[in-house]
């Protein structure tokens, strides 16, 4: 089967911001020579210490970047959507009204958010706030909000980055199964965790990554178990 | 590229900035009305009272270069950092980055367009007599628009790679509109500031649309260079009205 998405040998390097007397720039490969593929229905796990080059990786994968070297193809005409919860957002507005704009930004269209308002608002509990400004809502509002519009996109590759759940406990339990179920529903996925059972649990495939580099790519069940054991003081 | 969802986005946006903007003062929508007269009134004294200058119809003369230099100044000061300013948003999504700007740009047209109708009708309660080259009315305006593009986007697009540039734009921009067309006459302007473009051809006299139907396209690029992007059409209303 062809797949939907090949990354091929793709590198990215940060230029340190330097001022005018501060001397010369300074480069940082956040990623070297990584290469992988992306099936259709697949859900690929991204697992390796902070500042491995996990999140840099998913915005590369959802075009926000392009590669400094190699080459990342996606087939023609897929959607892939980095999950972010109130990207966007203007407080002036309602929660009605952001979600319509949060949901555009994400990558849905007017019309599709429009006919999931119901939806959005029946799931983040939000009652009658959701007509009033946001300025008016408290974090865990915000974050159920940003929440339930963002599950509401519906991109062909689902990127997530560490946020499998907000809000408080009933909230967290409740937006967890959502996307869980999205995930188990066959959604092709990359999901980036620190979680081991959340890897297993959800993902048909991983790859490690360190220092900008693969260090495995296969089975989790054969993998998690060697990440968890390996020694990090070195 | 899906064009249609980032105009979708453009136009809600602009939407949302034109809200935030009115729910963020008290008086709200008022100030659309109330900063280019209290511009007026500001231009006005120093023209009248400090500079001693007369002239008849001089307050809306003032009045239309105001109203025209603040959609160019609003539009070009709102956009220019927009791609800076949202930093945090495109390190979470791919948007190209020329909406952005373009969304400032539409808010303050819309704000321009709002008090330019207020104007219009004015002018028309008031001395307005029709002449048949206020036709070059609407591609002046298109003119204008493009004027404003063209300087906002490429500031804008360089602005996250030198954001000393703001500071430095804010100072040019404040130069520009002394030399505008707020405060000199197309004749004053041309006397003042000639760098070597030729002298309009065609006849100076009468009222000023006729005299943008027949001025050279020099003059008009001299008029734009020498920061008087305004300083045409008002002239139009202002001889008309200072005639009567």
């Amino acid at each position: 089967m062809k797949p939907i998405i090949e990354v091929e040998k793709a590198g990215l390097c940060y230029r340190r911001p330097h001022g005018f007397f501060k001397g010369s720039r300074s480069d940082f490969w956040a990623l070297k020579d990584i290469s992988f593929q992306l099936h259709s229905g697949e859900t690929l796990g991204i697992i390796g210490r902070n500042g491995a080059g996990k999140s840099t990786l998913l915005r590369l994968l959802s075009g926000i970047i392009s590669p400094d070297r190699g080459k990342i193809s996606i087939k023609r005409g897929l959607c892939t959507t980095l999950l972010s919860i109130g990207v966007g957002s203007h407080s002036t507005l309602s929660g009605r009204e952001n979600a319509i704009l949060n949901g555009m930004i994400l990558g849905a269209t007017k019309r599709h958010m429009m006919e999931n308002l119901d939806q959005i608002k029946d799931f983040s509990e939000l009652g009658d706030f959701f007509e009033q400004p946001i300025y008016t809502y408290s974090s865990g509002m915000h974050a159920r909000l940003g929440f339930a519009t963002a599950l509401q996109v519906d991109p062909d590759v689902l990127l997530i980055d560490e946020m499998l759940s907000v809000g408080d406990k009933s909230f967290r339990d409740k937006s967890a199964a959502a996307l869980r179920g999205r995930l188990k529903s066959g959604k092709t996925a990359i999901l980036v965790s620190h979680d081991s059972g959340t890897i297993m649990d959800l993902s048909n495939r991983v790859v490690w990554i360190e220092h900008g580099e693969i260090v495995k790519i296969g089975d989790p069940k054969v993998i998690m178990p060697e990440y968890e054991k390996k020694d990090w003081s070195h | 590229m899906n064009w249609k969802r980032y105009w979708d986005i453009i136009l809600y946006r602009t939407y949302a900035e034109l809200k935030s903007e009115a729910q963020m003062n008290y008086m709200g929508y008022v100030w659309w009305l109330l900063e280019p007269l209290l511009n007026t009134g500001l231009f006005y004294a120093i023209l009248i009272l400090v500079m001693r200058e007369s002239s008849a119809g001089a307050l809306s003369f003032i009045l239309v270069g105001a109203i025209i230099w603040q959609w160019f100044q609003g539009a070009v000061m709102q956009s220019v950092g927009t791609i800076l300013d949202s930093g945090a948003m495109l390190r979470l999504v791919y948007l190209p980055k020329i909406i952005l700007p373009i969304i400032s740009i539409l808010a303050s047209t819309w704000r321009f367009a709002f008090l330019f109708l207020l104007l219009l009708l004015w002018i028309m309660i008031s001395k307005f007599s029709l002449a048949p080259a206020l036709l070059a009315i609407p591609i002046l305006l298109l003119l204008q628009f493009a004027v404003i593009l063209a300087f906002s986007l490429p500031i804008a697009a360089l602005m996250p790679y030198f954001p000393d540039a703001r500071l430095a734009l804010d100072i040019s921009l404040r130069s520009l509109m002394l030399i505008s067309g707020i405060f000199y006459s197309v004749e004053e302007f041309q006397q003042r500031f000639t760098f070597g473009f030729s002298q309009p051809d065609g006849d100076l006299g009468g009222c000023l649309p006729q005299r943008i139907v027949g001025w050279s396209l020099a003059s008009l690029v001299q008029a734009y260079l020498c920061g008087c992007p305004g300083g045409w059409m008002d002239r139009g209303f202002c001889v008309d009205l200072s005639q009567d």
